[in-house]
């Protein structure tokens, strides 16, 4: 009697096999926004490692080199009262990246469960969500983020918050639309045919669809947040002075004299343009990979 | 009876915004009396003034007294200069509008023949520079872009003034628009030197539209350049020439017209920082101060006034959708 014994089927591909697949797909597909990503990275680690990784102490005057051109010793020149401009710019990022990150996940995420409702329920509550949203879109996000940051006090949170609330109108209206169609779906009927509660067709069947519209948002929205955290600093509503922030820097280079010093001017606007443009490419090329149909939609 | 019942719409819409403004900028926190009396006054000073800007009356009495008040053409004493906010929007406004209006025409102008140049030429020179610019140009804050040029243009090169919106005494006042006022006044001296001033201002402020521009009108040219009829008028020997302009450009334009409709609060908003960059005296300058001022008539006077073009402009496009699009019949 022979007895046969099955070959054991191959282990199925481990979740952070899968992952690194998908990074290296993404690297061979887009490489230009793979290398955008790179540089995102980098930043992200350069904000991390700030104490690290910047020459200076941010807040340390040195009173011997005030506001001189780019040395040597200083890089990136020092300011009015001779803080280093360059570990100013690197623990700038910290400030830009929290508020930025917390703005996203805070807003964009808040706006598109808005919009999932709204696309899957329809109706008056639909409607009257739209009309609200219409309302929020009709004032510039500067506006709008500068009002609310006023009305709430300084601080870090009530940056986040507001750049949050700016956020909301556009992830609803994306997501709403993106449900709208994936609720005629066969697929969606089918479940609804054997009877899946509202909760479940939303969450189990029509919300892992929406991950790679919201995927594209979401970085599209960090760089967003990112020129508005900049501009609500330059105007005086942002995180308040000392904190070093991108938009601080270039509103304190203003105060420095009619014409300000190029370099107080040059560099923390070069940061601010890197990141954006990093994570823009960087959502650029997620969205070819994605769903090539959502190409400039977002 | 639709455009009587349009009206109709953006009054309500003006409305609410009058309402929401009126009762949020009173029951979020700050005190603008305070803040505009300074340190030194005393609780009964506070009080009187108080009483005299009617703030110690409940909050629907204040409303519909500022709404009467609105009527008449009165917006509110101003905290941060004893005058009615409606007379110094009044006067703030044509600084902006030039402005505006200026960028808008910049960015149509040079936006609308790129992305058609860029669609025409796919993934030509022209079309790859358009699509870097497309993601570069909203990537950087317009307040940044204006301190660069302000240092190459202005200062370096000694090519354009730096900050203000004239130098030596403004033409005549007819319409408040510069430009237009000297023109009038056949006042040429006035007009190079207002446009001067305006040169850095509207390239700064012109930047991001003319990137949305340009990729609108590209991405929906290539739309419309892939329909059968394109293929089929190429096949009955029409001219590349009219089937792109006659055909594809008009059928392509309905949405750069609405995105164009689209980027009027947008600039607004780009002017909140590019003022104060160019210390232009505009209606923007005096929203952001009136903000940082916590000044409440002057918030819901500017906030009105925005919205009020936001809606007109609106509105505007919308019929012109219509007019250039007969695919269009808005039935509502």
């Amino acid at each position: 009697m022979t007895v046969t014994i099955a070959r054991p089927l191959p282990p199925p591909p481990s979740r952070l096999r899968n992952a690194l697949r998908g990074v290296g797909y993404f690297f061979r597909r887009a490489p230009l926004s793979a290398f955008w990503g790179v540089v995102a990275a980098l930043i992200v680690a350069m904000a991390v490692a700030a104490p690290v990784v910047a020459p200076y102490p941010p807040l340390k005057s040195d009173f011997r080199s005030m506001q001189k051109p780019p040395s040597e010793k200083h890089w990136f020149g020092t300011d009015q009262i001779g803080r280093d401009t360059l570990s100013r710019v690197i623990y700038g990022s910290q400030t830009s990246l929290t508020v930025a990150f917390g703005a996203v996940l805070f807003g964009t995420t808040l706006g598109a469960l808005w919009g999932l409702a709204c696309g899957y329920f329809g109706g008056r509550f639909d409607m009257l969500s739209q009309r609200l949203i219409e309302f929020l879109q009709s004032f510039p996000d500067l506006i709008l983020a500068m009002a609310i940051a006023m009305a709430l006090g300084g601080g870090i949170t009530t940056v986040i918050v507001a750049i949050a609330i700016t956020r909301i109108p556009f992830g609803g209206r994306v997501i709403r639309s993106v449900v709208l169609s994936l609720k005629e779906m066969q697929y969606v009927e089918a479940a609804r045919g054997i009877g899946a509660s509202h909760a479940r067709m939303m969450f189990r069947h029509i919300l892992p669809q929406c991950v790679a519209p919201f995927l594209i948002l979401a970085t599209t929205h960090l760089g967003v947040a990112i020129v508005i955290e900049a501009s609500l600093g330059f105007l005086g509503v942002g995180i308040p002075p000392p904190t070093p922030t991108w938009g601080n820097m270039l509103s304190d280079a203003l105060n420095a004299g009619l014409v300000p010093p190029w370099w107080l001017v040059l560099f923390p606007g070069l940061a601010i343009t890197l990141t954006v443009l990093a994570f823009n490419l960087l959502g650029d090329g997620i969205r070819d990979m994605l769903d090539p149909r959502l190409r400039g939609s977002v | 009876m639709r455009f009587l019942r349009r009206v109709l719409n953006m009054l309500v819409v003006l409305l609410i915004v009058s309402l929401l403004m009126f009762v949020l900028v009173r029951v979020l926190p700050g005190d603008p009396v305070g803040a505009a009396l300074g340190d030194g006054a005393t609780t009964e000073q506070i009080e009187k003034f108080r009483v005299q800007m009617g703030m110690d009356k409940p909050l629907q009495v204040q409303y519909f007294a500022y709404l009467r008040g609105l009527l008449e053409g009165h917006f509110g004493v101003s905290l941060m200069e004893p005058r009615d906010v409606g007379t110094i929007v009044w006067e703030r406004l044509p600084a902006t509008l030039e402005l505006v209006v200026c960028s808008l025409a910049l960015a149509i102008l040079v936006g609308v023949p790129l992305g058609i140049l860029a669609a025409t030429h796919r993934n030509g020179p022209i079309d790859q520079a358009s699509r870097l610019w497309s993601l570069t140009g909203v990537s950087f804050p317009n307040f940044w872009a204006a301190l660069m040029l302000q240092l190459v243009l202005g200062a370096a090169l000694s090519l354009v003034p730096i900050t203000g919106r004239i130098t030596g005494p403004p033409p005549e006042h007819i319409t408040g628009l510069y430009l237009v006022d000297a023109l009038l006044t056949g006042n040429f001296r006035a007009m190079g030197d207002a446009a001067r001033h305006l040169i850095t201002p509207t390239i700064v402020l012109a930047l991001g539209p003319l990137a949305q521009i340009t990729s609108m009108v590209r991405s929906s040219m290539l739309d419309e350049l892939s329909r059968p009829y394109v293929g089929f008028s190429q096949a009955v020997g029409m001219p590349r020439f009219l089937i792109n302009y006659k055909y594809v450009l008009r059928n392509a334009f309905s949405s750069t017209l609405t995105l164009i409709g689209f980027l009027f609060p947008l600039m607004i908003g780009g002017a909140f920082v590019v003022e104060k960059v160019f210390a232009w005296p505009g209606l923007a300058r005096f929203g952001a101060d009136a903000i940082l001022a916590n000044d409440y008539n002057a918030i819901v006077g500017v906030t009105l006034v925005i919205c009020l073009f936001v809606v007109v402009v609106n509105f505007v496009t919308e019929e012109l959708y219509v007019a250039l699009d007969p695919r269009i019949r808005l039935e509502r």
